[in-house]
C-alpha cells in the first residue's frame, strides 16, 4: 500500500517537473514572441470557454505556427504533434517530450501516436494539430484536410476548435489568428460513422476554416490599420 | 476462447461492413492477399478506422505497429490471431 502511494507521489513529482520546464520555456519564450510577433486574436462567432479536452485544428503556413498557437491559447498547456525527424538525439527526444510533443512518423503512421493523442484528449488536455499534414508556405490556399483528425476527436469525444492562422507577410509584421466556434464531431457524423462520414466531417472543418479566412479578408483592412497604429 | 482464422475473418467482414457501409466490396471473392488500399479502396483513415474498430471488437491493442505493416487482409488476420486474448 505504502509502496503504491510512494510510486504515485514519484509520478506526481515527475509530472510536476515536466510541467515546470514546459511552463518555464513557455513563459520565457513568450517575451520575445510577444515583442516580435505581437499576436492578434480575432473571434468569429461567440467566444466559448471549453472545460476539459479539445482539439485545435489550424492551417500550417509558417514554422512558427506552434508558437503562435501557444500564444493564442495562452491559459492551456498544449500538446503538439512533432515529426519523427526532429527526434534525432537523446537530448532532443527528452526536450520534445518535456515540451508535450507527441512523436509522429509521417511515412508509417504509428498507432501509438493515435493512442497518445486520444489519451491526452480524454485526460482533458488540449492537442493542436495541423490537418494539412505539412507546412504549406507556397500557396495562400489551404490544402485538403486529413480526416484522421476527425477520427481522433471522435474517438476521444472532444470538440474541434478551428483556427485560421494568417500567413506571415514581412518578418516584422504582426501575426493574426482567427478563432472559430467549437465543432462537435459527434453531432456531425453520429456515433457510428462510416469512412465517408469522416471525410465529409473533414471537409466541413476545412470549410469552417475557409470561412475564418474569408472573415479575416473582409476585416483585414481594419486589422492592418490597427496594426500600423501600434 | 481464441477464435479460429475463419471466425476472425467473419468478424472482420462485419467491421468492414460497418466502416464502409455504402462502398462495401464483396469480401467473399477476396482472398487474404487482397490489398486493403488497392482492392478494397480504403484510404489511410479507413485503415486507421478499421484498426480502431478491431481494437474495440477484439479487445486487443495494436502496439508498435504502423499502417505500413498492414498491407493485406491476411496481415490484419495474422495480427489478430497472434494477439487475441485467450
Amino acid at each position: 500500500m505504502s509502496s503504491k502511494s510512494n510510486l504515485n507521489n514519484k509520478k506526481k513529482k515527475t509530472k510536476g517537473v515536466g510541467n515546470f520546464l514546459y511552463d518555464f520555456v513557455k513563459v520565457t519564450g513568450s517575451i520575445p514572441t510577444l515583442i516580435w510577433m505581437r499576436p492578434k486574436i480575432l473571434r468569429f462567432g461567440k467566444k466559448q470557454k471549453i472545460k476539459g479536452g479539445y482539439m485545435i485544428s489550424a492551417n500550417h503556413c509558417s514554422f512558427l505556427d506552434p508558437v503562435m498557437i501557444h500564444c493564442v491559447f495562452w491559459t492551456r498547456r498544449i500538446y503538439s504533434l512533432a515529426t519523427k525527424d526532429l527526434y534525432v538525439t537523446p537530448l532532443r527526444t527528452w526536450f520534445f517530450n518535456k515540451m508535450h510533443c507527441i512523436q509522429v512518423d509521417k511515412e508509417n503512421f504509428s498507432l501509438n501516436s493515435f493512442h497518445e493523442v486520444t489519451r491526452q484528449l480524454k485526460r482533458g488536455k488540449v492537442v493542436s494539430i495541423f490537418p494539412e499534414g505539412q507546412l504549406n508556405r507556397a500557396s495562400q490556399e489551404m490544402l485538403a484536410f486529413k480526416s484522421g483528425v476527425i477520427l481522433m476527436a471522435h474517438s476521444a469525444r472532444v470538440p474541434i476548435v478551428p483556427v485560421y492562422l494568417v500567413p506571415p507577410g514581412r518578418w516584422y509584421q504582426r501575426r493574426v489568428a482567427v478563432v472559430g466556434e467549437p465543432i462537435d464531431v459527434r453531432t456531425l457524423c453520429g456515433d457510428m460513422p462510416t469512412v465517408d462520414d469522416l471525410n465529409r466531417a473533414g471537409d466541413y472543418v476545412h470549410q469552417k476554416e475557409e470561412e475564418l479566412k474569408a472573415f479575416y479578408d473582409k476585416n483585414s483592412k481594419s486589422v492592418q490599420h490597427e496594426a500600423a497604429e501600434q | 476462447m481464441a477464435l479460429s482464422r475463419n471466425e476472425i475473418k467473419e468478424k472482420l467482414t462485419d467491421i468492414m461492413k460497418m466502416v464502409m457501409r455504402d462502398r462495401m466490396p464483396d469480401l467473399s471473392s477476396l482472398d487474404e492477399g487482397a490489398s486493403l488500399v488497392n482492392d478494397l479502396g480504403l484510404s489511410s483513415v479507413g485503415v486507421l478506422y478499421i484498426v480502431i474498430a478491431i481494437e474495440e471488437f477484439f479487445g486487443i491493442e495494436f502496439e508498435n505497429v504502423g499502417f505500413g505493416d498492414f498491407a493485406t487482409i491476411g496481415d490484419v488476420v495474422d495480427y489478430i490471431e497472434q494477439n487475441q486474448q485467450e
